[in-house]
């Protein structure tokens, strides 16, 4: 188990590597420079130009200049932001990935306890008005992007209801009372992930269903809930938990755009802004730190496991 | 079935049938037969775009002012946000526009988004695949670790930051195949970062096939490796792969709406599916059809990619279920 352990912390290093220096070579080839007129918007002497570009050592090669990040990453200094009078890039993430986080573990939530009960009802309906209507919800849910059902949301809770602010995900995060304005953007980022974990858990109880242990849990006049919840769904799980690591990486890289629409002032907006502003400490930071939380959601998924079925060993 | 950590086992399709079986089970399955004509309905519409337009999707219809010239209340120009008539099939935008022609405009770019994401992801997946399958083992295990490493990058990240690097140019040309340059670097900076799922898929196909008892009667029957890989294995992975490849379009095409939405997509005043969803909300209020059409067909995109999927993967492969 430690030497499993140990090994893949050390293939999730290599991958964060190799990770860093794609970002850091495709960053680097993006035309523009962080200090030119066209990024600050505003007319800059060459001389000022050149003298930020010696300081901060931006017109070495790129290797070097790689190596040089890599060293003060390796002591945990992800540098300085260009574009906001230098403040430290784990300052500015730290404050911006709150709301993220919590926008996260909202979606998160919604897709495991909206997704697996859907699943669980359709599948132990099976061919009735109930399994149709959960694969019609799971259907539709699917077929609109999530920037879509975003709109969709927004159109009907905030501008025909009137229930929420339209642009209340601008303070979100910031105190208690403020988490119901993350209730819109979680629904449009989980729902994609939801109707595919609900039509997982649905297949997978089906197949379960089949088994001659249900059949003699049933004949034992076992009720519902433990036919259906102790025997049947916990030997559907693996398939269920399978799925959630892709889906929680999907939930990172649509919070990108989920929270653009709702102005949540999250780590995906800020890599959009950094992107544009040439911000290169912004950029290899949020990355990174997307790269992190998607191999350690992989990680989790493959650790649960033998939590799940003892036959599974981990090598 | 051993899931922890690593490649799930890949499920070898029974060689019995071939071509006509499979056919005949995906007539069978009316949802994905209504799909495939839809689907094929819809390349036909974008294929021939311009003859299908009515309009020029960029032109606008103003019409000149109403009433005297001296009356201040008479609106000063019409033509913006028409309900659909006759004359412009889906009404107009808030530029004037005819949303018909900009949606069928905006369709092409959708759909070559997808054919150009599966063509670039699916060379290099296969070339990966092949050459993992049949190499040597240290060329298995890098390829394999390569793909491991392509599939824990985060796809979006990626696109937008390969779509800003690629520029606005290919090799100097700005329009190629009547696509703007700027917007086939963002189609193949979306199939760049999909590859991975297919170099997995056709590994593992390749892999189980040759553990086959067929594949080995072949070899012991003194089969040349040509005859194996014409005759055994590319029928058993290409099933496969077309499935993956008509589950990889709708990723494609949501991936090209969701950065047109944002602005790092297709840029004003072309027009794609992302583009007319992010202008048309700014006016939904007041004229919701608008939003509708180009939502309406980015839906019955993904909807037909999705049944002719799970249609073709029945039809394929009959082991496996839903």
């Amino acid at each position: 188990m430690a030497i499993y352990l140990a090994r893949r912390l050390t293939w999730t290093v290599v991958t964060l590597l190799a990770l860093a220096a794609v970002t850091f070579l495709l960053m680097h080839r993006v035309p523009g420079g962080p200090f030119d007129a066209a990024t600050v918007d505003r007319p800059v002497p060459a001389a000022v130009i050149e003298a930020q570009h010696a300081f901060y050592g931006l017109d070495d090669p790129i290797p070097r200049q790689f190596v040089r990040y890599m060293g003060h990453l390796a002591r945990g200094d992800l540098g300085i932001s260009f574009s906001q009078q230098g403040q430290p890039v784990t300052d500015l993430m730290l404050d911006k990935a709150v709301p993220s986080f919590i926008l996260g573990v909202m979606a998160f939530g919604f897709v495991v306890a909206g997704g697996v009960p859907l699943g669980v009802l359709a599948a132990s309906r099976r061919g009735s008005v109930v399994d149709a209507g959960a694969l019609t919800v799971a259907t539709a849910l699917a077929a609109v992007p999530g920037f879509v059902l975003a709109f969709g949301l927004l159109l009907v809770f905030s501008v025909w209801l009137g229930w929420t602010e339209i642009l209340a995900g601008a303070r979100f995060g910031e105190s208690l009372g403020s988490l119901r304005a993350g209730i819109l953007p979680a629904v449009a980022l989980g729902a994609p992930g939801m109707a595919i974990v609900s039509r997982i858990t649905r297949a997978s109880m089906l197949d379960v269903l089949e088994q001659d242990y249900i059949r003699t849990a049933r004949s034992k006049g076992l009720g519902w809930r433990a036919v259906y919840l102790r025997h049947a769904l916990r030997n559907a799980l693996l398939p269920i938990v399978t799925i959630l690591g892709p889906v929680f990486a999907s939930l990172i890289t649509g919070s990108i755009i989920i929270e653009a629409i709702f102005g949540v002032p999250g780590i995906g907006s800020m890599f959009i802004t950094s992107v544009a502003t040439r911000d290169y400490g912004i950029i290899m930071g949020t990355t990174l730190f997307y790269g992190v939380v998607i191999m350690l959601a992989n990680l989790a998924v493959d650790l649960v496991y033998p939590l799940i079925d003892p036959r599974v060993t981990l090598r | 079935m051993s899931r922890a950590a690593g490649v799930a086992p890949a499920a070898v399709a029974p060689s019995g049938g071939g071509g006509g079986q499979a056919w005949a089970r995906f007539r069978r399955s009316r949802p994905a037969v209504v799909a495939a004509v839809v689907l094929v309905a819809l390349i036909m519409i974008a294929v021939f775009a311009p003859m299908i337009a009515t309009h020029d999707p960029n032109q606008q219809f103003l019409t000149p002012p109403t009433g005297g010239v001296l009356d201040p209340m008479a609106p000063r120009e019409t033509g913006k946000f028409l309900a659909p008539t006759p004359e412009h099939l889906f009404g107009t935008d808030h530029l004037a526009r005819d949303i018909f022609s900009r949606t069928v405009v905006g369709l092409r770019v959708s759909l070559a988004a997808a054919a150009f994401a599966i063509v670039v992801a699916g060379s290099i997946g296969i070339t990966i695949g092949v050459f993992a399958a049949s190499g040597p083992r240290w060329l298995d295990s890098f390829l394999m670790r390569a793909t491991d490493i392509g599939y824990a990058f985060p796809d979006l990240l990626l696109i937008i930051m390969l779509r800003a690097a690629l520029g606005d140019s290919l090799f100097g040309a700005r329009e190629v195949f009547g696509l703007e340059a700027s917007v086939l670097l963002l189609f193949v900076a979306i199939g760049l970062t999909a590859w991975p799922t297919m170099a997995r898929l056709v590994r593992g196909q390749l892999l189980a096939v040759r553990e086959t008892e067929f594949s080995l009667a072949a070899v012991s029957l003194g089969a040349s490796p040509a005859r194996i890989a014409v005759r055994h294995w590319f029928p058993h992975t290409a099933g496969p792969v077309i499935v993956e490849a008509t589950f990889m379009a709708p990723r494609a095409i949501f991936a090209e709406a969701a950065l047109s939405f944002i602005g790092l997509g297709v840029m004003a005043p072309g027009a794609s599916l992302g583009v007319l969803i992010n202008d048309h909300f700014a006016f939904v209020m007041l004229r919701w059809t608008a939003l509708a059409f180009p939502v309406g067909v980015l839906a019955l995109l993904f909807l037909c990619s999705q049944y002719l999927g799970d249609g073709l993967r029945d039809a394929l492969d009959p082991r496996a279920r839903r």
